[in-house]
């Protein structure tokens, strides 16, 4: 109703304090840290083994960390809402089963069918996750917690003792990770198209500005009118849905399906992409930090294995390195947080 | 003289008539929060609605913008009864919010808590149009003349800052209501002064503004009408010029108070604190005082004049660079809180929410926090000796509470404000920093708070008092000292104080003020 003169203006015309040059802002950014962490694990693990700096060896650190991407990208999602998901291993476990046992029980299924009944258990089963959470306001740590183990329970009476082998499966099943184009393998592939589409609806569209809303201020949010419940909802959906694929991708990566898969997965997942930058308090975080995130554990776990570590202190020295990586992210982190409160007084 | 709701306004109003809201009910499980509010707002005119904490201010302030809903009541908005389902709508309608404690994303950018408020600009693609969500941001700003950094976090903005994007965010070109609940609290002067300038311009232009507040100086010198709540009634509305301060307290406290600030007078004793040549570097130096027991000394000075640091200094709560601390006559050492609380100083901090008290826990848990040890009984704590302290504090301050086991996040302002008080008191101090200990609370509550610290001077404590509220200051302290960016100004030993010397020190608008 009221228009004021100096909205007359034309926006491009103002003068803004203090803008920021791209340069800085790449410095500023969150993920600059972590690659250079990745870049100085890669470089360190290149002298000390002359195995790793390889084609062969690149293609197996982007096969191990895909499907902790993919998953990785659902538990973002969720932990963008200031919520948690802890299910993902059992829920990986029980769809990895079940698609593979569809697909062994029933050879004439196309693969397509397979995938995508695999997604919609899954979904189903992070729906579980998130209508109590949105609907009863009950803590997603202890929900998922929960259902860890309910999902985990249902696989093994599914499976009994009983596992499926890459015999028992069709030939399009077996490949449908380890394909390649350009020498990155299929499965890779995926976890960049999911990665790409979330990146773009986190970054570019109101929805996904809503949800790093909603986790950054909840109480914000409900005065902006935004749906919380619904996005929340949502999140735990995504993330059943996404460890419904990593399932079939699962049982033709690792060739034997039986009820105890992926056990654990969900603190390898968890690892990677709080390692990635996402916060745990919510509204905070990126995609391309869950693929860093991951890439570091992948290049940390693949490295120390050329190494010929003994297996017994393998996992010791495996979370040594991830705590010297996020010290060593800190401590540049706080070096660009200085010099950025220094420019600003 | 004033208007009893019902009857009809005999006042002249600027403009027509823009929201009519009668008989509204709020309930809150079993709390009445608003019993019969009713509010008319007319297009041009600044409308303060006054009164305490818990008079239903902010109830009615978000049923208006639609984050809860009304059992029962009408609101009429441009001749047309509405129901105001959610915040969309009520911006839809116009209205415009800004709420007390700032609703902003702290993760994302400026532009972006921009965007939440308006309708998001997409492009072609259907993805959100950054260049739309700049451009609108940048429209924003203008509006208000403020300039901030568009791709800046809103978690690195100053909580002025903050308080500034809140308003902008809030304006739209459709406003027509324009709600500001409480929004000087965290301004400075320069601030304040623009952003009356903002209202008197929305106000020229037809936009009717509803001002919640308790600053009284600040309403008599915007509001066109006042309309005074209490205990979730309205209780009267008219035009300004048949209010005075003293007449609007009156009506939202339900009593005439005798004197909002008791100063009980006491004759003090022998120097207690002594500080001499304190100094930290970059924030005061050479700082001397000295206080009396049973003797109330007055820190004045604008924000950022180092009075805090001061307070933290003696409390040991950052470092001294240089400077003694002399108490009961003994210099001491202090290094931190426990060294000071074992030379008896108690410190009461400025933002209680953050440094005062654990909001998520009771009353006994908060109060017994300080003094843990001494309520123990064969090594284990006694949940006699527990109660028993909280219950004494209770009635001895009274603070309005369900009980000791209530939490302390489910109280008012200065209720919270009274447990921070008794947990430092609970410690038997003979020295007390109080830092700011009304900000935030009601004329009410403020008078209860002095109260108090006026019978702990007459106990014989060592009182050291700063405060924002210079009005306050001068009516309750023995003494006054000045301080303008670290640096010690005069001294002021006789009441009552000339505010304006005191001011014009605390500013240094004049270049030597003598002591008196």
């Amino acid at each position: 109703m009221s228009t004021l003169d100096d909205t007359k203006q034309a926006p491009e015309e103002l003068e803004v304090v203090h803008r920021k040059s791209g340069l800085r802002r790449i410095f500023e950014r969150r993920e600059t840290s972590l690659v250079l962490v990745l870049v100085a694990l890669v470089v360190l693990f290149s002298i000390l083994s002359p195995r790793f700096a390889s084609a062969a060896n690149f293609g197996q650190i982007v096969t191990d960390m895909s499907i902790v991407v993919i998953v990785g990208i659902g538990v973002a999602m969720v932990l963008f809402t200031r919520n948690i998901d802890v299910s993902t291993g059992s829920m990986v476990g029980l769809t990895a089963f079940f698609a593979a046992d569809l697909s062994a029980k029933n050879p004439d299924l196309p693969l397509i069918f397979v995938v995508l009944a695999s997604c919609a258990l899954g979904g189903v089963l992070g729906a579980i996750n998130g209508g109590i959470v949105a609907t009863l306001k009950v803590p997603s740590i202890m929900v998922t917690l929960g259902t860890l183990y309910i999902y985990r329970g249902i696989d093994s009476a599914l499976a009994g003792a009983n596992q499926v082998t890459a015999q028992n499966l069709s030939p399009e099943y077996n490949t449908i990770a380890s394909w390649t184009i350009f020498g990155f393998p299929g499965i890779f592939v995926y976890a960049l198209i999911i990665a790409g589409i979330a990146h773009v609806f986190i970054r570019h569209t109101y929805s996904g500005r809503s949800l790093l809303a909603l986790g950054s201020n909840p109480l914000a949010a409900e005065k902006m009118g935004i749906a919380s419940k619904r996005w929340i909802f949502g999140a735990f959906v995504l993330s059943g849905v996404l460890s419904g694929f990593a399932g079939v991708l699962w049982g033709a990566r690792y060739g034997t399906v039986d009820s105890s898969v992926a056990t654990g997965f969900e603190l390898v997942v968890l690892a990677a992409v709080v390692v990635g930058g996402v916060s745990v308090n919510g509204g905070n975080g990126s995609i391309l930090g869950v693929i860093v995130g991951a890439a570091i554990l992948s290049v940390i776990a693949i490295g120390l294995a050329l190494l010929n570590v003994s297996q017994f202190w393998l996992q010791a020295i495996q979370g040594l390195v991830i705590v010297a990586a996020l010290v060593f992210d800190i401590f540049i982190r706080r070096r660009v947080e200085a010099r950025r409160k220094g420019a600003r007084s | 003289m004033t208007v009893i709701p019902g009857e009809t306004p005999t006042i002249a109003t600027q403009g027509e008539l823009l929201v009519s809201v009668s008989g509204l009910v709020k309930r809150f499980g079993g709390v009445t929060a608003i019993k019969n509010g009713s509010i008319d707002l007319y297009r041009g005119e600044v409308h303060a609605l006054l009164g305490e904490n818990g008079a239903g201010k902010s109830t009615l302030v978000n049923i208006l913008a639609g984050i809860v809903r009304p059992d029962a009541g009408t609101i009429i908005v441009g001749g047309e009864e509405v129901t105001i389902a959610n915040p969309r709508q009520s911006r839809a309608l116009g209205i415009s919010v800004v709420h007390q404690h700032p609703v902003l994303f702290p993760d994302l950018t400026v532009a972006e808590n921009i965007m939440f408020a308006d309708a998001p600009p997409h492009n072609r693609a259907g993805l959100l149009s950054w260049k739309g969500v700049e451009a609108n941001a940048l429209r924003a700003m203008t509006r208000l003349n403020v300039h901030l950094d568009t791709s800046e976090l809103v978690k690195n903005l100053s909580s002025a800052e903050q308080q500034l994007l809140e308003i902008i965010k809030a304006l739209s070109d459709d406003t027509a209501l324009l709600i500001l609940d409480e929004p000087t609290a965290a301004l400075s002067k320069r601030e304040v002064k623009s952003l009356m300038e903002v209202i008197a311009r929305l106000k020229s232009e037809g936009v009717a503004i509803l001002f919640v507040g308790h600053r009284l100086d600040e309403v008599f010198a915007l509001a066109d009408r006042v309309t005074v709540s209490r205990d979730g009634t309205t209780i009267v509305t008219g035009p300004v010029a048949d209010f005075t301060p003293e007449s609007a307290v009156t009506y939202m406290v339900g009593r005439a108070l005798d004197s909002v600030f008791p100063k009980v007078d006491v004759v003090p004793g022998a120097v207690h604190l002594e500080v001499k040549g304190l100094t930290r570097e970059g924030s005061y130096e050479n700082v001397h005082f000295s206080v009396r027991k049973g003797e109330i000394l007055g820190l004045a000075g604008l924000v950022g004049a180092g009075r805090t640091e001061i307070a933290r200094g003696i409390f040991g709560l950052d470092a001294i660079d240089g400077g003694e601390i002399i108490i009961g006559g003994t210099p001491v050492t202090i290094h931190s809180p426990a060294d000071a609380m074992r030379h008896g100083v108690a410190y009461v901090p400025e933002d209680r929410t953050r440094e005062g008290v654990i909001l998520d826990q009771s009353i006994q848990f908060n109060l017994s926090l300080a003094v843990i040890d001494t309520l123990t009984r064969l090594g284990l704590i006694s949940p006699t000796k527990d109660r028993g302290l909280s219950t004494s504090f209770i009635e001895r301050l009274g603070i309005r509470t369900s009980g000791p086991a209530q939490d302390v996040s489910a109280l008012s302002g200065g209720n919270q404000q009274k447990v921070v008080l008794a947990k430092w008191l609970s410690t038997d101090p003979d020295i007390l920093i109080l830092d700011d200990p009304t900000k935030g609370v009601d004329v009410g509550a403020k008078s209860e708070v002095y109260r108090i610290v006026s019978t702990m001077a007459q106990a014989g404590l060592t009182i050291v008092l700063i405060s924002n509220e210079l009005e306050e200051l001068l009516a309750v302290s023995d003494r006054v000292i000045t301080f303008y960016r670290g640096r010690q100004g005069a001294e002021f030993t006789e009441r009552p104080f000339d505010a304006e010397k005191v001011l014009a020190s605390m500013t240094r608008e004049v270049s030597d003020v003598n002591a008196r």
